[in-house]
């Protein structure tokens, strides 16, 4: 800080910099940020009292309304930042029941997804639900991210037991249709633009982009395949901009399946994974442009 | 501005006596009412029932207290605290961190301190000496994975219920109103410290169902009127 245009916090947890594509990813962006004469700092939960010293705050650590990333992004938000992700973002897009409310609000094609309540978790619920949905479907507990609590059954008895540990953090959680595809599209947006188009490829074998090994903690991911964002789909394109102005016009990841070639969406992340050579392979402009968005006044 | 009228309140508790027709949760939550709602539970925690039927409100755009954005700040005390303090509502400093030496560094014993974790509900520890800070930051972070709160404790700790900004304690009753007012939880535990007649805001927090009396439910009943000035 000092004789800087602009000063820019980078919020981060340690596990940012386990992955070398995302440590690589952060350097870029301070490299750039640097490079346009702002000052780009990397602060952790040991330093949100220095949030307002700073002009804007950019959220790179896991955002949930439970952790602390959520309270950076507040005391930014109230001390009149500039800030990535900006609360309202991490309130709904962390909510999977909030995120979906406010697609079907706004009509944009989703899974198809029903919402089930702790009561109604008995028999006929649960027989009405696989009428409804088909054998076997998806269930989602609000708070997922990275794939981690998304769980396929075709069971009563999968359907109790996994309902009952997701009902341990939320009253609510999402039952959806099984829809699977080889890859999902991902689509990353910042102010209701495109920056980046990718597909998210399904491990062989499996149903989703990062799939735990059976009686392991280990995580099976898919490879990511970019192409440039010009010559991707408009269609694509158009569905993801609309799933985004739904939420909000702030920095996010639309994940959505190409079926019967139409576009729906699976789901809005805020807080989107930016790796060094994954999303940004055909589109190296993506880290330019967020700092920009930053340093907007 | 024109004053919006209560029409529908959204409680799981036994409210008699009102005008305004009262709902359950769930009922609301697979219905489509489109009205102005009081959103009255005892907790408000993310991802509880009580935060669900005011999301919900919100998606369908119906004016709700409490608003989901006021539950999150309320609930994370330094939120809580920095908002309360632009509010020009007295609050004690506090000072986040997940090291322990930091936390010695800037606040002084004895503390309260308070997690920050997912599965919060309201808990605060006190602690008097190095060794038990150790533990307890260690305990309330789950290990470090979680900042904590820390508060310096100089005064005599209160916690009172406040239903619809009304405390059974003189001490705390301006202060529980202005709460009430920036935040509009309409049921929630205040917990201040208090020196002399002054008091300092330290947390909030939901109430357990059964704390609440037949005595606080005909207070909720009397006051429900009221609450049409907080909308609009």
């Amino acid at each position: 800080m000092g004789n800087t245009l602009v000063d820019i916090a980078c919020f981060v947890e340690t596990y940012n910099f386990l992955d070398k594509e995302e440590a690589e990813a952060l350097e870029r962006f301070q490299k750039i940020a640097e490079s346009l004469d702002h000052s780009f700092e990397f602060i952790t939960k040991r330093s949100l009292q220095r949030i307002p010293l700073y002009d804007a705050l950019f959220i790179r650590a896991t955002t949930d309304p439970s952790y602390t990333a959520y309270i950076a992004s507040k005391i930014a938000w109230e001390n009149g930042l500039r800030v990535l992700d900006d609360p309202h973002s991490i309130q709904v897009c962390s909510n999977k029941v909030h995120m979906y409310k406010l697609l079907q609000k706004a009509r944009v094609p989703f899974i198809p997804t029903l919402y089930l309540t702790k009561e109604e978790l008995h028999q006929k619920t649960i027989e009405d639900v696989f009428d409804k949905l088909g054998h076997p479907l998806v269930l989602k507990a609000p708070y997922t991210s990275f794939s981690r609590y998304v769980e396929k059954t075709g069971s009563e008895s999968g359907f109790r037991r996994i309902c009952r540990r997701f009902f341990r953090r939320s009253d609510i959680i999402v039952v959806q249709k099984f829809m699977p595809t080889s890859f999902d599209w991902r689509v990353g947006a910042l102010g209701n633009e495109v920056l980046y188009v990718c597909k998210y490829v399904i491990p062989s074998g499996r149903w989703k982009h990062g799939t735990k090994l059976r009686g392991s903690n280990r995580v099976v991911w898919g490879s990511t395949k970019t192409l440039p964002r010009d010559e991707a789909p408009l269609p694509l394109k158009e569905r993801a901009l609309s799933a985004c102005r739904a939420i909000g016009d702030g920095l996010f990841g639309v994940d959505l399946k190409e079926i019967d070639g139409d576009f729906i969406v699976v789901e809005v992340n805020d807080n989107p994974s930016i790796y060094a050579g994954e999303e940004d392979r055909k589109n190296p402009d993506v880290y330019r442009r967020i700092i920009d968005y930053l340093v907007k006044c | 501005m024109p004053r919006c009228t209560l029409v529908l309140i959204v409680s799981d508790l036994d409210i008699k006596g009102t005008e305004y027709q009262v709902i359950g949760s769930h009922t609301f939550l697979t219905s489509s009412f489109v009205n102005t709602i009081l959103n009255l539970q005892p907790d408000y925690r993310y991802m509880r029932m009580g935060y669900y039927v005011s999301m919900q409100a919100e998606v369908m755009g119906c004016p709700v207290i409490p608003r989901c954005q006021d539950i999150l700040d309320a609930y994370r005390t330094p939120i809580l605290m920095l908002r309360a303090s632009k509010a020009g509502i007295a609050t004690t400093p506090c000072f986040v961190s997940d090291n322990v030496k930091d936390v010695m560094f800037e606040v002084d014993f004895p503390m309260i301190l308070f997690p920050l974790h997912p599965a919060a509900n309201g808990g605060y520890r006190i602690v008097r000496s190095e060794g038990s800070l150790y533990r307890v930051v260690r305990s309330l972070g789950m290990n470090q994975k979680y900042a904590v709160c820390a508060e310096n404790l100089f005064g005599r700790l209160l916690s009172v219920k406040s239903l619809l900004g009304a405390v059974d304690n003189p001490i705390v009753a301006e202060m529980a109103a202005r709460v009430y007012d920036e935040f509009r939880l309409p049921i929630f535990r205040l917990i201040a410290q208090v020196v002399g007649q002054e008091p300092y805001l330290c947390s909030l927090g939901p109430v357990h169902p059964q704390e609440l009396t037949p005595e606080d439910l005909r207070i909720l009943s009397e006051r429900i009127g009221a609450v049409g000035k907080h909308f609009g």
